[in-house]
């Protein structure tokens, strides 16, 4: 995780230019996770960001206080846990700095979730008002408890009452509702919002519902499947600038590849972070996820072996180690140097980090009829996937490992330009 | 040693213990989840499941509730009790009847021990993952295990146990883990015939492919069914010089399970796609890795940490090798005995001539209820 951050240290270094020290929280783009009492908001963020199997949520405890999380991603996110009597006046820090607001509902609690979504909104219209340029996630959780039907019905419904409840907000409430308080803070805040809004006007209460009601990204989640990382890949990609011109590069590569898809994932969560967004379905994104999840399992298992000291013949001669330092998915990546004679003029580049030794890891799994996926790592973070036909695997691979080199750079360029 | 084509297989145990549960899990692609679709078993259900061919089981999963066994213990005694093979006996940990569930155990390995005295014995105890946070040290789980084999060896003794009576073996298992994988392994594992020649051929393909372990999976339940080298649960003192060489002693013990775990849970995916897994290579750290159809009915895993060693040149070994491998499994017997292995292995007479009942299903046989 710190190497893609020192890496973006290092390379801004060049262009001279202040860099935020690692252990400063500034630079992290804060998440700030709310929800009712056991509706999985920790669950929602460890099994994905710290790996804990599913089967262990059941035992997780009550979140007593905030908790911060950091995670270093393509974008280094500083998630908020925060138990559930949680109030804004409660952070340390102003709401401004925060860029977004996953709220985590219980799907299955039938008898409270009109509650929690009083609640939602309540919060959302405060958070809205004192930064509108926060992004609002829903993820509607535990959807695993529920038949197939109940369960599209449940959403829906809870989205109509989301919406509802919007409209009817008593938004004239927040320019004087404070006596019950006497909070500076809370004061301080509400005195804001009077400041900047003019909630009297009807044109604007009219805005603000209709921005906050389409503001609202919706996603049904659950520990057990692909959903939960598919809403925190929406979250991420929401924080992501360079999102656009990733994605061009993906699809860049996609179409000169003749290829059917590719995914941009982080390793360690598993999450989408990218794709050339061509025919994307939801089952085609679980798919790759749950691809490779299983592979990363997989290497678990013997990522710890390797060849004994002592050796009977020359196999760990270090010319045929370095070889293989290059499997074949990277290979040509052997020309860092090369790269950068034509570039004489600049002191450094991302590439002079560059192990053309390190072994990135590459994969591929045959399916029947006739899909390949492939995977080839890029940074100790970054790993991509493509989806392609098995004969168009077979009759181009070399060209595709070649195009591939290009778009790794690409890829870690815009990093490090980040 | 002769192998018939058909083993007989009771599954028994108390109703709500999780029998259906587990022959789901197991053959039938169900996911931890899905089992709570199902409903309690009436009387006996019986399957059939071709394992490698040659291998059919027979499947008799028994109705638990107290009616039923009260049944299979008098008037379907001869029935149930004759020619099995394994009896797999699964207890709930979670029970709180455990006195009336060892009784009931022990009458009905009464009337096994008596009526087929060659049979394995096989105790699951599940719902592991229900009692493992309080109690991660398993004492409750030791505890049952001596009291089971407590009554294991009363019975014997009653019998007057000439020695063809193995001591039953105990397992602790979860369908939600891959404890479920491990327990039915080592079970399935007992019952291929001529194991130890697919285990000598295995080692010599391992050997040639400069690979740490050469190892066996079944294509639809992906059990692990023989590796090469040391045996399959042996301990990590046992290994043979070409995994200690290469550093097997870092290797997980339960990485079969795991592994049959991800394959399963992947196929799974894939299916919904309406894809079916066909195999992968991989390099990763220091290990290339294939995992590859052998046969019909196998799958062949090679992990090699020679830096030398291409996925490519794995997967021409096991192209060459499958030839004879299919021989194996083929229901001929072997006349044609081309291989030095073969040639040499005294207890190699691969003869299975019986299986001709079109009316039990084999494994790729399309399915009614799927």
């Amino acid at each position: 995780m710190s190497r893609n951050v020192s890496q973006v240290g290092e390379s801004s270094k060049t262009r001279s230019t202040s860099v935020p020290k690692r252990d400063d929280d500034s630079h992290r783009q804060k998440i700030l996770v709310l929800g009712w009492r056991k509706s999985g908001k920790t669950s929602c963020i460890k099994t994905v960001f710290q790996n804990v199997p599913a089967r262990e949520v059941p035992y997780f405890g009550v979140t007593q206080k905030i908790e911060k999380i950091n995670y270093d991603s393509i974008v280094p996110l500083q998630i908020w846990d925060t138990p559930s009597n949680f109030e804004l006046d409660q952070l340390e820090v102003p709401i401004s700095t925060f860029s977004t607001v996953v709220y985590v509902l219980d799907m299955q609690q039938d008898d409270s979730y009109h509650e929690s979504i009083l609640r939602f909104v309540h919060l959302m219209v405060k958070i809205y008002l004192l930064n509108p340029s926060i992004r609002f996630h829903m993820f509607i959780h535990k959807s695993e408890v529920l038949s197939e039907d109940y369960r599209g019905e449940n959403y829906a419904e809870i989205q109509r009452t989301t919406s509802e409840e919007i409209e009817d907000f008593p938004y004239k409430s927040l320019l004087n509702s404070n006596s019950t308080s006497n909070q500076h803070q809370q004061q301080h805040a509400n005195n804001t919002i009077g400041d900047k809004w003019d909630l009297e006007d009807q044109q604007t209460v009219g805005m603000i519902i209709n921005t906050l009601i389409s503001e609202i990204r919706y996603s049904m989640t659950s520990v057990h499947d692909v959903t939960l990382r598919d809403a925190w890949s929406r979250v991420l990609q929401g924080g992501m600038e360079m999102l656009p011109a990733v994605e061009s590069l993906l699809l860049d590569f996609t179409s000169h590849s003749s290829a059917d898809n590719s995914f941009l994932f982080d390793i360690n969560s598993g999450v989408i972070l990218a794709t050339d967004n061509r025919h994307r379905t939801d089952d085609l994104s679980e798919q790759v996820t749950e691809y490779l999840s299983s592979f990363l399992a997989f290497r678990d298992l013997y990522k710890n072996i390797k060849k004994q000291k002592p050796t009977s013949n020359g196999s760990s001669d270090p010319k045929t180690e370095k070889e293989h330092g290059n499997p074949n998915g990277i290979g040509n990546e052997a020309d860092p140097e090369e790269e950068s004679e034509e570039d004489n003029d600049e002191p450094g580049g991302w590439w002079d980090d560059e192990d053309p030794d390190a072994p990135w890891m590459t994969q591929s799994t045959r399916l029947m009829p006739n899909t390949t996926l492939a995977l080839w790592q890029f940074t100790p973070y970054l790993a991509l996937v493509v989806l392609l036909r098995t004969e168009t695997w077979h009759a181009r691979r070399g060209t595709i490992e070649y195009n591939l080199t290009f778009l790794r750079q690409g890829v870690r360029e815009i990093l490090s330009v980040v | 040693m002769s192998s018939p084509a058909r083993k007989k297989v009771l599954l028994m145990g108390k109703s709500g213990s999780g029998k259906t549960s587990m022959r789901s899990v197991i053959f039938s692609n169900y996911t931890a989840r899905d089992t709570r679709r199902l409903g309690a078993t009436i009387d006996v259900e019986q399957s059939a499941v071709r394992f490698l061919g040659g291998l059919v089981l027979n499947l008799w999963d028994c109705g638990g509730q107290n009616a039923f066994v009260d049944n299979y213990l008098s008037s379907q005694k001869d029935t149930i009790f004759s020619n099995v093979a394994v009896l797999i006996y699964v207890f709930d940990i979670t029970s709180t009847e455990w006195e009336g569930d060892l009784r009931y155990f022990e009458d009905i390995l009464f009337a096994l021990r008596e009526n087929s005295p060659e049979a394995g014995i096989w105790v699951l105890i599940n719902k592991m993952d229900l009692v493992d946070k309080e109690d991660p040290k398993r004492r409750k789980y030791e505890e049952r295990k001596s009291d089971l084999l407590g009554v294991d060896e009363r019975v014997r003794k009653e019998l007057k146990d000439d020695g063809i009576r193995e001591v039953l073996r105990c397992f602790p298992t979860s369908i939600w883990d891959e404890s479920l994988y491990k327990a039915w392994s080592s079970i399935i594992h007992t019952l291929i015939p001529n194991i130890s020649l697919i285990t000598a051929h295995l080692t010599y393909l391992r050997d040639l492919c400069l690979a740490v372990e050469a190892v066996l999976f079944e294509s639809d339940t992906f059990l692990v069914i023989a590796k090469s080298g040391s045996p399959l649960d042996c301990d990590p003192t046992d290994l043979d010089e070409m995994e200690i060489e290469n550093g097997g002693k870092e290797l997980d013990q339960q990485r079969f399970e795991k592994i049959s775990e991800i394959i399963k849970g992947f196929k799974k995916t894939s299916s919904r796609n309406h894809e079916q897994y066909h195999g992968f290579e991989a390099k990763f750290d220091d290990c290339t890795v294939i995992l590859e159809p052998l046969t019909k009915s196998t799958y062949i895993m090679i992990i090699s940490v020679d830096p030398r060693v291409e996925t490519g040149a794995l997967l021409y070994n096991v192209h060459q090798a499958s030839a004879h491998m299919v021989e194996f499994a083929s229901k001929l017997p072997l006349e044609q005995q081309k291989c030095g292995i073969c040639r040499h292995n005294k207890e190699l007479k691969y003869a299975v001539g019986t299986d001709q009942d079109d009316s039990i299903l084999a494994w790729d046989d399309p399915r009614p209820d799927l």
